[in-house]
Formats: C-alpha cells, structure tokens, sequence
C-alpha cells in the first residue's frame, strides 16, 4: 500500500516509470471491470487504455489520498459511460447495449476534480472537432483553411469552434453529429 | 505488460493534455474588431454625406 501511494506520488509529477508499474498492476482487474460493463473484451481493452490515458493527462492534479484502485476504476466507468452513450446515437438493434450504471457517491466526489473532469469532456469531441481546436488554437492555422480541409463552411466552422469553447467552459459537452 | 501498449497510453494521454491547452487559449477577437471597424467606417461614410447636405438645407429652411 505504501508501495503504491508512492507510485501515486511519482505519477502525479509525470514519471513515465511509475506509471508503467500502475499499468502493470492494475491493466486486468480494470479490463474485468469495464467488461462486467461494456459485455465486450475488445471494447473492455480500449476503454482500460483510454483510462489510463486519462488518468495520465490529468495525472498532475491526482489525489493521493485515494487509493489508485478507487481513482482508476472511476475513471473506467467514466470511459465505459461515454462509450455506451455514443453507441446508443448509432443505429444498433435495441437491447443490445448494457444500461448506464448508476452514480457512486465515490463518483460524484471524484467529478470535483476539475482538471479530470475537463480531460473527460475533451476526450469526448469527435475527430472533426479536435482538428478545428488544434488547428486554430495551436497550430496558429486560419480557419477558412481549416474548414476547406475538414468539409466545413467558414461560418459553420467558426460556430463549432465557439460551441466547443463554450461548452468545456460551461461543464456541458458539445454533441453534434 | 508490452512496450508499444505504454506508448499508446502516453499517446493518447499526451493528445488529451494538448487538447486542453488548445481549449485553454484565449480566442483572438482581431477578425471581429476588424469586421466592427470596418462596420463603424460603412456608416459614417453613408451618414457623413447626408449630415452635410441637411446642413446646407438649414439656411434654405431658416
């Protein structure tokens, strides 16, 4: 345990290490977990990676009072909540998707963590959308261009832009098509 | 644990951070205070004519 808040410790300041340990010893019991969600070992897989994808983008904002188990398998269910929400707007037969699991009061707790929270609703933009803000914000690239290359009017480009913006501020994630 | 699953993780993780920074850079209002500008000129230019020709009118009024 001690062994482990210290792992905690030197993720947190982003060493590559100990975050390779977390994955070692965590990777299956948190593959189980999002299966007993998600009902498929392929998806299951990913959404573990994305998790600790996750977990490592908002790592310098990570609680060490919590144990890692509690902190990773929060954010798989984050993972696997989005996931089946997105596949719900696509067409599949009904009934073939697992429902939402409830809200653990651990959950609500840990949605305070801004910064992780921020991460969650950015790992949700679409393709398109990720390219617009990357584009414009940091690559410095005008939007007229980076509307031709993505099949967007300037204007609509420029709307998403704001809509995107607007929505991480607010708390609420921008879904379109 | 292979090497390449690490790499997609840190991957992935670090496309996310960048994301976050991109979201978090302050939007350049330049186009909109040209556009505003450019505006402001329109409207004098339209106005500045009619406001001098009703000056010449006042005499003829008076």
């Amino acid at each position: 345990m001690a062994e482990e808040r210290e792992l905690t410790k030197r993720l947190a300041t982003g060493d590559v290490e100990a975050l390779e340990q977390l994955i070692k010893r965590w990777r299956e019991p948190a593959e189980h977990y999002a299966f007993s969600i998600l009902h498929d070992s392929f998806a299951a897989e990913d959404a573990v990676q994305e998790a600790f994808a996750r977990v490592w983008a908002a790592r310098s904002a990570y609680d060490t009072r919590f144990a890692f188990s509690t902190y990773l398998y929060t954010v798989v269910r984050r993972v696997c909540i989005d996931r089946i929400r997105r596949e719900k707007h696509m067409p599949v037969p009904l009934g073939e998707l697992p429902e939402i699991p409830a809200m653990s009061a651990e959950d609500e707790y840990l949605i305070h963590n801004a910064k992780l929270e921020r991460i969650h609703r950015i790992a949700r933009l679409n393709e398109t959308d990720r390219k617009l803000l990357l584009g414009s914000a940091l690559e410095g690239r005008p939007i007229r261009e980076l509307a031709k290359e993505l099949g967007l009017s300037e204007v609509h480009a420029r709307v998403r832009l704001h809509r995107i913006r607007k929505s991480l501020k607010k708390g609420l994630v921008y879904d379109d098509d | 644990m292979t090497d390449s699953y690490l790499q997609k993780v840190l991957e992935r993780g670090r496309e996310l951070a960048l994301l976050e920074r991109a979201a978090a850079v302050p939007v350049s209002h330049a186009p909109v205070l040209r556009v505003a500008t450019a505006a402001l000129i329109g409207i004098l230019m339209s106005f500045l004519p009619l406001a001098s020709a009703g000056e010449e009118l006042i005499p003829l009024i008076l």
